[in-house]
């Protein structure tokens, strides 16, 4: 493929007239039929590097993502850029809709799977007969257990490429350190990987973090910061309530600007309407939970405050990359509070099954005769409804060989060695846990360059900051000036709307 | 207006069922014992009128109702019955909200919900289309509503988006200008355009300040009235176009139609039983259900006339709805089954009337 047919191609279906560093490396190996591992910052387009090709190749690109809402996002948009052979299949479709779709599965160029898709022998026997030519794995850095996210779903997908004889693979993932990389490209087991690294720091962005001592102090800085700065905005907090609280209290606090709060509780539609409306100038400022982010494409968002720091630097390094995606000088605030740190903890001390419940469980597994149904029932009523929690105890005791196709077996190793693997493999998980959020907090309270040190555990070469550092380099209020456009919320009647609405004369 | 029918079912109800038999009934929970209890207390308008309830939010919402001492909770925890404050203020607000409460969930609680996802997803659409913009993301995202709304659209489009848009605008000015302007705003604050998304609920709360569940009532109750004036061939010119095909609208479980099918057969109460692998309490409540609703169901094969006047006739005199009270009253040989289809059958001349009111 010469030089500039793939930019030809870039241009007819995306309207793009040049790549983003990184994305033509990436496509040029994956249509030479090389399994490819590329780290690529959020934002960046990493999605454009399977699009593209799924274009361009004859047969289907099968995208294995974990996140739901992103995928259908990202079949949305693709439709409504007029491609329209491209499906998801996941668990939020209907029985009929799913059957729909695996009825013309072969009429799909690009099809995403959630990881748990791969778990259905007929999903699997469907795609199988399929020209797969190229088989993705979206967020790979959730196969690695010492990955932020780790999903036991996704170890599967080893075996499922490998049903599927091994058609060319890439990896994709926005956040990995070196150790986390490797051990990425071993669980996925392809040999001969072409590895494209690309940094994680963005140099327009610039690193604050203030210190305050009163909660009240916290507020009236953002208020302040709010009142200066009529840029979009994204302030994340860590819980619902507060992110709703503090909409409200800057609602009543700075009158001439949009801010409205997005948070997983929300109903769809609502979620739906808050997003667009942001798009689309609306909305200056989201006070939101990590539920919000994911898929979007904002491009003029200028600042990210955290209300509450997240529990660790790869979460922290993605929520801040939503900032300046087209170069502009952005800044991250992080609002800082010494006992913020109970927050993630307490978070923390809720993600992995309570060892009690664990045992109890396979007690009941070692000495009665109990269904694998009703062990997942029980267990998910004990831990309220938790099912990640269930999830992680299910591949623990696959990995222990206590559960094979869903059938219990206890001849492969007794129940005191079961309890102390488990206990330990928990003890190891937390232990890894609070080692992140002690890293993150170490961040907040470093003495030196915080660009440097956000950046270390990453990548060795930092990018000279095109813009102010950060607080203890260079960075001052006054010196920010980004230009701004400000949203228009017009208050007028239901008459007047309705015509401008539905353009009936002026 | 949640608070008014909230107050109307509790007085309605009496205490003679729990308060989660509102629920189900606002949420649609189409189950046999749901709808024959709207056809008994006279709540049929509000079947299926609030579907995204969920159940705390309903129970914060019976909280706050006994915190402003409205209700009282009786010792069961379950019941509630209304106050004499409650009953003023209940009074009050129907006078505010009579001449424009068009609700009516018997008729509409399927119909309305389809047609305002149509009615959402086609404005945006063709307001894109009329400003040429093929590219969009739509605010609806089911696939229904989506192929619907493509089908009116190719069937309509040689008449262009100006002469839509107009019709359109006309229709809805027609309807609205009956509603009090927040009603008419909030509804309008709804609706997404090419130029503008419409606002979230919980936005259009804080812009109007009411609550976020009277605003989903505030938006329904238009889309009821726009239903019904299609129903009523109302003079609207395009927004009929959006109406979906006519379903089965009754208030009949889908399981109940499956025996209304096997009756129709000739097939006996104990025969649909077997053939369905169902319990014959199951099938005789199904019975109950069709009475309300064919009101020529013949019950000749269920009892005789004389047990039938007989029942009648004690409905007539006692005040209870309770089936216990009314049972106690008859002879043993007559069964609750019995007792049940008679209601059905004649309920709206005996007990259709609200005696409470
Ligand atoms: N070559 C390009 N030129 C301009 N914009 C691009 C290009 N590639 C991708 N984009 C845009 O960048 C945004 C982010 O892409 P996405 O794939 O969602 O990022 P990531 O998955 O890396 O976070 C999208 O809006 C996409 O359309
Ligand atoms: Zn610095």
């Amino acid at each position: 493929m010469s030089e500039s047919q793939l930019e030809q191609n870039l241009q007819a279906n995306f309207g793009f007239s040049t790549f983003r560093p990184g994305q033509k490396d990436i496509i040029e190996a994956v249509l030479n039929k090389r399994n490819v591992f590329a780290v690529l910052p959020t934002g960046t387009g990493k999605s454009l590097c399977y699009q593209l090709p799924a274009m361009m190749l004859s047969g289907t690109v099968i995208v294995v993502s974990p996140l739901l809402s992103l995928m259908t996002d990202q079949v949305k948009q693709l439709k409504a850029t007029g491609f329209k052979k491209v499906a998801a299949l996941n668990s939020m479709l209907s029985y009929q809709e799913r059957e729909m779709l695996l009825q013309q599965i072969d009429s799909y160029k690009l099809l995403y799977l959630s990881p748990e898709m791969l778990q259905s022998k007929r999903i699997i026997s469907r795609i199988k007969p399929l020209k797969i030519s190229l088989f993705v794995v979206d967020e790979a850095h959730c196969i690695s257990q010492w990955g932020h996210e780790f999903r036991p779903d996704y170890l599967r997908i080893k075996q499922t490429h490998q049903l599927l004889h091994k058609p060319p693979l890439l990896a994709l993932t926005a956040t990995a350190t070196p150790d986390v990389q490797q051990d990425i490209i071993q669980a996925l087991q392809v040999p001969d990987v072409d590895k494209f690294i690309y940094p994680m720091d963005k140099p327009n962005i610039s690193l604050v973090v203030e210190q305050v001592n009163h909660v009240k102090e916290k507020e009236d800085k953002l208020v302040e910061i709010i009142q200066h700065y009529p840029v979009p905005t994204l302030i994340y907090f860590s819980s619902r309530d507060e992110a709703a609280r503090v909409a409200s209290l800057l609602q009543a606090k700075v009158l001439d600007r949009n801010i409205a709060y997005y948070h997983g509780g929300l109903d769809n539609q609502d979620r739906l309407l808050i997003q667009q409306q942001f798009m689309n100038h609306q909305l200056d400022v989201i006070c939101c939970t990590n539920a919000f982010g994911m898929g979007i494409n904002k491009k003029d968002i200028q600042l990210v405050i955290h209300y509450h720091f997240p529990s660790q630097i790869e979460s922290f390094i993605q929520e801040i990359g939503r900032a300046g995606r087209n170069g502009q000088e952005s800044v991250s605030v992080t609002l800082y509070h010494e006992y913020d740190r109970i927050i993630p903890q307490r978070l923390l001390d809720t993600e992995l099954p309570d060892i009690v419940v664990v045992k109890q469980m396979l007690r009941q597994i070692y000495n009665s005769d109990v269904s694998y149904e009703d062990v997942k029932d029980e267990f998910i009523l004990k831990v309220n409804g938790m099912e990640p929690h269930w999830r992680f105890f299910r591949y623990q005791l696959e990995k222990l060989k206590i559960i094979e196709h869903e059938q219990f077996n206890i001849t492969k190793i007794s129940y005191q060695d079961a309890v102390i693997a488990l206990q330990k493999t928990i003890e190891k998980r937390y232990q890894y846990k609070y080692n992140k959020l002690n890293e993150m907090l170490q961040w907040l309270h470093t003495k030196g360059c915080r660009r440097k040190e956000l950046f270390t555990h990453f990548q060795e070469h930092i990018q000279e900051p095109t813009n102010m550092c950060c607080d203890y380099c260079d960075f001052q209020w006054e010196n920010w000036q980004p230009v701004f456009e400000q949203s228009n919320d017009t208050s007028q009647s239901w008459q007047i709307s309705l015509k401008e609405i539905l353009y009936q004369g002026e | 207006m949640f608070e008014c029918i909230l107050l109307d079912s509790i007085m309605k109800i009496n205490g003679e069922r729990t308060v989660y038999n509102i629920f189900h009934l606002l949420s649609a929970k189409k189950s046999t014992q749901t709808i024959q209890d709207s056809n008994l207390f006279g709540l049929t308008n509000y079947f299926g009128v609030y579907k995204p309830l969920s159940r705390q939010a309903f129970n914060k919402e019976i909280r706050r109702l006994n915190h402003n001492q409205f209700i009282t909770l009786n010792i069961d925890q379950q019941t509630v019955h209304i106050t004499d404050k409650g009953h003023n203020y209940f009074n009050q607000i129907k006078e505010e909200h009579k001449h424009f409460f068009h609700l009516n969930g018997a008729e509409f609680h399927q119909t309305a919900d389809q047609f305002s996802k149509h009615l959402l997803l086609f404005i945006q659409t063709l307001t894109h289309l009329h400003q040429k913009n093929q590219r969009f993301i739509p605010i609806i995202e089911d696939i229904e509503t989506q192929q619907f709304v493509k089908k009116v659209w190719n069937k309509q489009q040689q008449l262009g988006t100006e002469k839509i848009l107009k019709s359109i605008y006309q229709d809805l000015t027609i309807i609205l200008e009956t509603f009090p302007d927040s009603h008419a705003g909030a509804f309008v604050d709804s609706l997404t355009s090419v130029k503008k998304v419409g606002l979230s609920r919980y936005q259009i709360a804080k812009k109007y300040n009411i609550t976020s569940h009277n605003v989903y009532f505030s938006f329904m109750n238009i889309i009821h009235a726009i239903c019904k004036a299609i129903e009523t061939n109302q003079s609207l010119t395009f927004l009929p176009q959006l109406y979906p095909v006519h379903k089965n609208q009754m208030l009949l479980s889908d399981s109940a139609n499956q025996t209304f099918y096997y009756l129709q057969q000739g097939l006996s109460i104990d025969e649909i039983a077997n053939v369905r692998t169902l319990r014959v309490n199951t099938i005789k409540d199904h019975i109950v259900e069709l009475a309300y609703i064919y009101k020529t169901l013949n019950w000749t094969g269920y009892m005789t006339e004389q047990q039938y006047l007989l029942v009648k006739d004690t409905l007539a005199k006692l005040q209870s709805k309770k089936l216990k009270d009314i049972k106690s009253e008859l002879p043993e040989s007559i069964s609750y089954f019995q007792i049940k289809l008679v209601i059905a059958l004649g309920g709206r001349e005996n007990l259709g009337e609200n005696h409470y009111v």
